[in-house]
């Protein structure tokens, strides 16, 4: 049976009730792990720690502030995201070996380069889309906004880099069941094959590798 | 040929009265804009229930275009500025077994 992942629940609010709900809505929805990106102690909630892991991400410019932020984390059991507009960021991160995700949107992925998708390739990078981008973004008109993702992640896929779809979700309402966002995919001119690694293969590989790290 | 047919059982997330009417509008209002009529049109969707009580509801379509539907239902994000989604709970051959399977009836 293929398991999902969704890697990226951003919950911002410190209700500890509404985090189990949307938690358990997200297993409801058939993920079968998750990555939440807040500093919470997850043994308050009432779940598997077992199917969540955290992380932590990073907004950056320079290769310095990644640096900086990266001293502060006390412990290598966190998941990384960087998000930045900056070549030469992006390029430093894909080869540092704690970052594990490069966050894109549709700013940051017209600037992407090939160099930066061999680099992430090479070192077992992964790029990070997410579903609030694809539904929720207003500030792109729908077509623009499909020719430009259409052809950006069939020029990322056919590097052979890894790239991942993740919610970013805060609320339940921005949610999506794993067979809808691949449904949603193929909008995007990606196959159905590599819509299914995008949700499953690809996280399921950082996900166990961060949940063994987390057992330890 | 008899076309081969899917039933598609989803499930709506709303914070208000949401009627068949809207929920009719809302799908296909969706389902020309991504895929225009032409489109829209090859997929034969229609709506065959919905109840207002559990949001509920059961589309028909061809069975070739059950991604296409997906992806309208899941493209679909907000209803008089209020947040709105849909999921799907279930596709099957028939809407007998679609009923019994995801809807309880």
């Amino acid at each position: 049976m293929v398991k999902f992942y969704d890697l990226n629940i951003c919950y911002q609010n410190n209700q500890v009730e509404y985090l189990n709900i949307l938690l358990q809505h997200c297993f409801k929805l058939g993920y079968s792990g998750l990555a939440l990106s807040n500093n919470i102690d997850l043994t308050n909630f009432n779940l598997q720690t077992d199917k969540v892991i955290s992380r932590i991400n990073i907004v950056a410019n320079t290769v310095g502030q990644v640096k900086k932020t990266l001293k502060t984390l006390p412990e290598k059991k966190t998941l990384i995201s960087v998000y930045t507009l900056n070549n030469s960021v992006a390029n430093w991160c894909a080869e540092t070996g704690p970052i594990k995700i490069l966050s894109i949107n549709l700013e940051n992925i017209k600037k992407l380069q090939r160099s930066t998708m061999k680099i992430a390739s090479e070192n077992n990078c992964f790029f990070e889309l997410q579903l609030l981008e694809l539904i929720y973004n207003k500030d792109y008109p729908l077509v623009k906004k499909i020719s430009i993702l259409s052809e950006k992640l069939n020029k990322i896929l056919n590097q052979d880099a890894g790239l991942i779809i993740s919610s970013g979700a805060s609320n339940i309402f921005q949610l999506r069941a794993p067979r809808d966002v691949i449904a949603l995919l193929k909008i995007f001119d990606i196959k159905e094959s590599d819509a299914k690694k995008m949700i499953s293969d690809y996280p399921k590989k950082i996900f166990d590798e961060y949940s063994i790290i987390c057992r330890r | 040929m008899k076309k081969r047919k899917r039933y598609i059982v989803f499930q709506v997330l709303y914070e208000g009265s949401l009627y068949e009417k809207d929920v009719l509008k809302i799908i296909s209002n969706q389902l020309i804009r991504l895929f225009g009529e032409v489109g829209a049109s090859k997929t034969h969707f229609w709506l065959h229930l919905y109840n207002e009580d559990s949001k509920k509801g059961l589309i028909e379509c061809r069975h070739n275009t059950v991604q296409i539907i997906r992806a309208t239902l899941a493209s679909i994000f907000e209803f008089a500025n209020q947040p709105l989604t849909f999921y799907t709970v279930g596709v099957s051959g028939t809407m007998k077994a679609a009923k019994r399977k995801y809807l309880n009836t």
